[in-house]
């Protein structure tokens, strides 16, 4: 017997006193007593049985105090998958199928019924005049499964019958398969049962109903029916398998295309010793053949992609089952989000678990929320979001001032107009001008004229530090104060729109250079281990991109003081790094890249640095109670 | 053919069919032309109801995944003056019906109410009841809806009456 079982026996012993002890908190404080007051319970829960599925404890912040020494107030966090958290949620059912000692898919239904609320539910059941009235209102038949399930699909060859759904019928020669749950013995043929569940699933329906309605059947299939039909019908797309996999042939395999290169490397080779006379054409000859090869390098790597994505897809939508627990996962996080949020990334099944706070006062989100802090966590795949508002990292800028900023910039979208247009032309030639890279120094093609994005000035004043993050009211001239408040404004928001675009272009750019470190790995046997410090580099490029974008919005809303001059000492030393490695990336020969890769590591970690810092800075803003106080009241934050 | 069109095929030999008499309240049920079975017209005399003088005219649109999914049914209120026919009243006052857009909250015709066996037909037959079942609780037509909380049967069968052509 496993400590599991052990357990469960021990909790329907004490079930009695269990229950009575938790009525007064779910009628007292139904909405809250789930979430946050469980954490402790369930760490508890996992017993010593599960050590190996729960991952390491992780931190919002790098430090728990600042370097100033102001505490950080760190939420704890584990990554999980959302597989876990069917885990997790399986326990729960066979903890209340030992209370109820019904089949466990009545109980998964009940559970469902009342959104995890394990409480409340027995509650109503223990106080149910009639528990086979109570378990039918529920959608469930009392009785016992038998052993064997697969005998609810039958093979019909009577005329009589007829599925109401396709209103197709069996005959002698050709039989139908017929589907109908337990309790109920609806029948329906099972081509229009598994196509009615898979709808249902795609709406991300749980405890689905009969489709009987004549009158409306209201009983609802388990998760044992439900694997009946899903396992019948993995078999019949087994039979199409064969067909998809035959397509997928067609395909060029990794090992061809690298051989189609050796080819092309051995054939220049023989190309180079050969006399100048035919020089001309063969270099016309390679060059066509090696472009032949990049497009289907090219082509091959936005399969892979493609590829990828599907499989993602595929593990989710696998059968009929995944993916119904896929639905009650999620569906479980959006309940309990205070406890769990899933990655907000596209495409992304990672969830991230609350445990705590690695702080003396605070408890709750909405506490550290009062001391703007921000709770960044990652998921699994290294995404970084936000678990207090589910948005993308927006650090240094508390989640209110995000939405203080958003609505702020929706109000004023004209004049985001008159700045993108007033911004395209060289300052000296007005000649049109492209920005095609994230870094701010820009050169004119046709007048060479070095200058600054943003400010559209000289570069040469800002060559040693790459420095154009200052504004510096105007006090003389004697413009209204509403024109002051949008210059301000305009200022701002012309630093976080470029910061904005200049992370834009460094995706970009990035892609392109990711594909041809591909291209190299291919080409000159690198390995991947060896390039792979790269990805490091551009995470934390576009990451530090982002900070800086956000910084300049949370500027916006600090007034003019000592702690504003050290956030902005703090964020140019921060923006010359971010500079410098984007300016890196897009000037390196990819034939390069691994020569400078201690170069791009140096520069990466001083960035990084320079990044805490620059977030250090901004906390220790706060850590004055008045500041604090003002700042909110100010802003009106609650 | 998919499962819609071979289903809607069968409900369509089932409707033309003489033999197959439909409710005496549905003069006709079909698709508006024979290559399209994912839309169709219905033109109905709810003899049994307060609305018993009038044609009205009924537009259903369908889609690939019916029956699992229901149709979409609404009273048609702005034919074009071509198509126009002068038996049908184009005007519908009722609680649970949009008298702009014709437009109808019935609960069965909604996406998680609704059930793959029934068919045509029968949410037809759901609206034609819905006519003398009106739910002034959830109203698309307010003013309407004040007139039936207060059972006004004189007021209610004259404004009915009002627009029947
Ligand atoms: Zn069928
Ligand atoms: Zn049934
Ligand atoms: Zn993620
Ligand atoms: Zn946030
Ligand atoms: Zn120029
Ligand atoms: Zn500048």
């Amino acid at each position: 017997m496993t400590d599991d079982d052990e357990y469960f026996e021990d909790f329907s012993d004490n079930s009695s006193i269990e229950l009575s002890g938790v009525d007064e908190d779910v009628l007292g404080n139904e909405l809250s007593s789930v979430d946050i007051s469980d954490s402790g319970e369930y760490e508890f829960d996992d017993g010593p049985g599960n050590t190996d599925s729960s991952s390491e404890i992780l931190y919002s912040f790098y430090k728990s105090r600042t370097s100033g020494g102001i505490p950080t107030h760190r939420l704890k966090y584990r990554n999980i998958a959302l597989d876990d958290i069917q885990k997790e949620l399986e326990k729960d059912v066979k903890k209340v199928q030992n209370m109820l000692q019904l089949d466990y898919g009545k109980c998964l239904n009940l559970l469902l019924q009342y959104s995890w609320n394990e409480h409340k539910m027995l509650d109503m059941y223990m106080n149910a005049p009639n528990h086979q009235d109570y378990l039918l209102k529920n959608g469930i038949y009392e009785a016992k499964f038998p052993e064997d399930l697969s005998r609810l699909i039958s093979t019909e060859t009577d005329e009589n019958i007829l599925c109401g759904i396709c209103y197709c019928g069996p005959t002698k020669d050709e039989p139908m398969n017929f589907f109908s749950m337990y309790g109920c013995k609806h029948k329906f043929c099972t081509d229009c049962y598994i196509q009615y569940l898979k709808n249902k699933n795609e709406s991300g329906s749980m405890a689905i109903e009969c489709p009987f309605a004549d009158p409306k059947c209201h009983l609802k299939i388990t998760i044992e029916e439900l694997n009946v039909l899903s396992e019948y019908n993995n078999k019949m797309e087994e039979k199409h398998f064969y067909h998809k996999k035959q397509e997928e042939c067609n395909l060029l395999s990794e090992e061809q295309i690298k051989q189609m290169y050796k080819l092309d490397s051995d054939s220049e080779f023989e190309f180079d010793e050969q006399l100048d006379v035919e020089d001309d054409f063969n270099n016309t000859v390679k060059t066509k053949e090696k472009m032949k090869i990049d497009e289907l390098v090219y082509d091959f790597h936005t399969i892979i992609q493609q590829r990828e994505r599907e499989e993602i897809d595929k593990k989710r939508n696998r059968t009929i089952i995944s993916k119904y627990w896929y639905n009650i996962g999620s569906r479980y996080c959006t309940i309990n989000t205070k406890k769990y949020k899933h990655c907000p990334s596209p495409d992304c099944d990672n969830v991230v678990q609350f445990i705590g706070f690695d702080s003396d006062i605070v408890a709750n989100i909405e506490e550290l929320k009062r001391l703007l802090m921000i709770p960044l966590v990652r998921c699994k795949s290294n995404h970084q979001f936000c678990f207090g508002c589910n948005e993308t990292a927006h650090a240094p800028c508390p989640c209110k001032v995000v939405q203080l900023w958003k609505i702020k910039c929706e109000d004023d979208s004209e004049t985001l107009n008159w700045i993108q247009t007033n911004t395209k032309d060289c300052p000296r030639c007005h000649s049109l001008i492209e920005k095609n890279g994230g870094c701010n120094h820009m050169t004119c093609k046709s007048c060479t004229y070095n200058f600054c994005w943003i400010c559209l000035g000289d570069w040469t004043a800002h060559r040693n530090n790459y420095r154009c993050d200052k504004y510096v009211p105007n006090e003389d001239s004697d413009v209204s104060k509403v024109r002051e408040s949008l210059e301000k404004y305009m200022f701002y928001f012309n630093h976080f729109n470029n910061q904005r675009i200049s992370h834009d272009k460094d995706k970009q750019i990035l892609e392109i250079f990711e594909n041809k470190i591909k291209e190299l790995q291919i080409n000159s046997g690198v390995s991947w281990i060896e390039s792979v410090f790269y990805k490091e580099c551009v995470n934390a490029l576009l990451e530090c991109r982002e900070s800086l974008k956000w910084s300049y919005a949370f500027l916006f809303y600090i007034p003019n003081c000592r702690g504003k001059q050290l956030i902005e000492t703090a964020q140019w030393q921060l923006s010359n790094k971010v500079e410098q490695l984007s300016r890196l990336f897009e000037d390196v020969e990819i034939g390069d890249v691994i020569k400078k890769k201690p170069m791009f590591l140096t520069i990466k970690s001083s960035m990084v640095t320079a990044q805490n810092v620059f977030l250090e800075t901004c906390i220790d803003i706060f850590a004055d109670k008045h500041t604090l106080k003002d700042f909110v009241q100010r802003w009106n934050i609650k | 053919m998919s499962n819609a069109q071979k289903r809607l095929l069968k409900e369509f030999k089932k409707y033309s069919n003489p033999n197959n008499k439909l409710s005496e309240s549905i003069i006709s049920l079909t698709p508006i032309n024979d290559n399209n079975l994912f839309d169709w017209i219905a033109i109905i005399n709810p003899i049994e109801t307060i609305y018993k003088k009038g044609f009205y005219k009924l537009s259903i649109k369908l889609s690939n995944t019916y029956p699992l999914t229901p149709p979409i049914i609404k009273f048609i209120t702005n034919e074009s003056q071509i198509d126009r026919d002068e038996q049908i009243t184009y005007q519908i006052p009722h609680c649970n019906i949009d008298f702009k857009t014709g437009e109808i909250c019935l609960d069965i015709l909604k996406i998680d109410n609704w059930s793959p066996i029934w068919t045509l037909e029968y949410s037809i037959l759901a609206i034609i009841y819905l006519l003398n079942n009106q739910e002034p609780n959830s109203p698309l037509n307010i003013d309407f809806a004040n007139l039936i909380k207060l059972n006004d049967k004189l007021a209610i069968n004259s404004i009915i009456n009002y627009y029947i052509k």
